[in-house]
């Protein structure tokens, strides 16, 4: 079963060890085989990988270019082990990447990735707007009420 | 605050490791109050979520040992092999002991050992199980190892058969061979002397002639029968008995006024490294068993790094949940918050990112700039 692709002007896209890059018209075009594939909105670099959630993301990306998970394990431990440490409540999630590299779905991997950084946006966002957690008291009068 | 997907990845995530509507449920009330769980009596829900995780770090465990039995049982059959090859070398060592011979005597001998060298060969390759899986002994032996708890995921391993060296190896046992024999009376061997008589011992193509004077002993005649190679004669008193390899023989006496009854050998076999033809075969036959074996160790090797890592990544994941068990009974929302943020700016100094950075730059992500 091929691949459909459809590339807007100026997109790019990893395919195996090349990059792709489209002129200035739409394009079209059906790809089959087993090379990596990713499109653009779905690469992250190392400068755009800037939070906990995108690190993991790229490291199962780099897994996934590669088709090798021994070069980046370790890193990638490091990284998912202190995001646990940090927000327990993803264990889940983060157990399903693992499972998902374990058996060598690698591409099932980074869809999964992805919904950590999905996440880690909800708690972030809870962090800095303090939303969900009860006011605080306001300021002492010294009067009873 | 709560949100549908999340509350979908959350719930598709908990589900599929326990199968619960109470994970569901914990969760999201858990993320609504940002409560702190220290119990299972403030909160049951939370508690039974890192039980979950610690039963899912548990059946983990029990496929980590049946890699690690899986490790043990290709490790098993790799030292087997290991053992094997130095058999095989020192098979090929006795056939170029042979060919360099002159002996048929001795080319018999060093068959006969060849083929102790191949029941060896057998044996270690009987002895080279584990747990009742032998990887070198044929049919019913094939691994198969398990690496997720739905079998989806697996590696098939399958077995070879080294307990007959004449199957896969291509070395079937050599016939040693029988060296001829024939007996004689002390009397009737000096029956025929007489002035000027010679006795013609022959064999294999090869005559030899002894003085066969008149004073001629028993003695002297074995003596001479037994300085020629290959061939030895020996006495008990009564009867002498002689052998020669490499082809049965006949000793007669030239003259016939006296005679002496002409001795036969009998009962010679043609042993299989007794001709040099027949040992180039056999050596051309050692060769194609060590590349077989070579191939096979190889194969074996491949096998054992796969199952080897995928342990050391089940290690690993398991390690992940008891982590995320150990701490979600202490955590709430608004800190995992801050949490976040501040491992962010952690990991901005770390070796982690320079290192991911720098496989990026290898492969074709220093293309996409």
């Amino acid at each position: 079963m091929a691949l459909k692709v459809e590339l807007k002007p100026n997109e790019k896209l990893i395919i195996g060890d090349c990059v792709i890059t489209n002129p200035d018209q739409r394009t079209r075009f059906y790809v089959s085989g087993r090379s990596p594939i990713l499109r653009e909105k779905d690469i992250l670099t190392s400068e755009t990988a800037d939070s906990p959630a995108k690190r993991i993301y790229f490291a199962v990306q780099l897994m996934y270019l590669d088709d090798d998970i021994e070069k980046v394990k370790d890193d990638y431990f490091t990284l998912v082990n202190d995001f646990v440490r940090a927000a327990p409540s993803t264990v889940a999630m983060v157990d399903e990447v693992n499972n998902e590299i374990l058996t060598g779905s690698l591409y099932k991997a980074l869809k999964k990735a992805k919904k950590l950084i999905e996440y880690e946006r909800e708690l972030i966002g809870n962090a800095t707007t303090g939303g969900g957690s009860l006011p605080t008291d306001g300021e002492t009068d010294g009067q009873s009420s | 605050m709560s949100d549908i997907t999340l509350s979908q990845s959350v719930r598709q995530n908990l589900l599929s490791l326990q199968n619960t509507a109470d994970l569901l449920g914990r969760t999201q009330n858990r993320l609504a109050t940002g409560q702190k769980v220290n119990s299972a009596l403030d909160n049951p829900n939370s508690f039974f979520t890192a039980q979950g995780l610690n039963n899912r770090a548990n059946d983990l465990s029990t496929l980590l040992d049946s890699m690690g039995q899986a490790i043990q049982t290709i490790k098993a059959a790799d030292e087997g092999m290991t053992t094997i090859v130095d058999l095989v070398e020192a098979a090929k060592a006795k056939a170029n002991q042979a060919h360099q011979s002159n002996l048929i005597t001795d080319r018999q001998k060093y068959a006969a050992e060849y083929n102790e060298l191949l029941a060896q060969i057998e044996s270690v390759a009987r002895d080279s199980g584990y747990s009742g899986k032998n990887l070198l002994a044929g049919a019913g032996n094939d691994l198969q190892v398990v690496f997720n708890e739905d079998s989806s995921s697996k590696l098939d391993i399958a077995a070879v058969d080294f307990t007959d060296t004449s199957g896969l190896l291509g070395l079937p046992d050599l016939t040693t061979g029988t060296i001829s024999s024939g007996t004689v009376t002390e009397a009737n061997l000096i029956a025929g002397r007489e002035a000027g008589d010679s006795l013609t011992f022959t064999f294999a193509g090869k005559t030899t002639t002894i003085p066969y004077e008149a004073g001629a002993t028993a003695a002297d005649i074995i003596a001479a029968l037994d300085a020629i190679p290959d061939v030895s004669a020996s006495s008990d008193g009564t009867t002498v008995t002689i052998t020669s390899a490499g082809g049965n023989f006949t000793l007669d006496d030239t003259d016939s006024t006296a005679d002496m009854t002409t001795v036969t050998g009998t009962g010679y076999v043609l042993g299989s490294f007794d001709q040099d033809t027949a040992i180039n075969n056999t050596l051309s036959a050692i060769t194609k068993a060590l590349n077989t074996l070579r191939g096979q160790a190889s194969t074996f090797g491949t096998n054992l790094t796969v199952v080897e890592n995928r342990k050391d990544f089940t290690k690993s994941m398991m390690n992940t949940l008891t982590i995320g068990a150990d701490m979600l009974t202490l955590a709430d929302s608004n800190e995992e918050g801050a949490n976040m943020l501040a491992l962010q700016t952690r990991q901005q100094l770390s070796s982690t990112a320079l290192s991911m950075a720098s496989q990026a730059d290898q492969n074709v992500l220093r293309l996409f700039q």
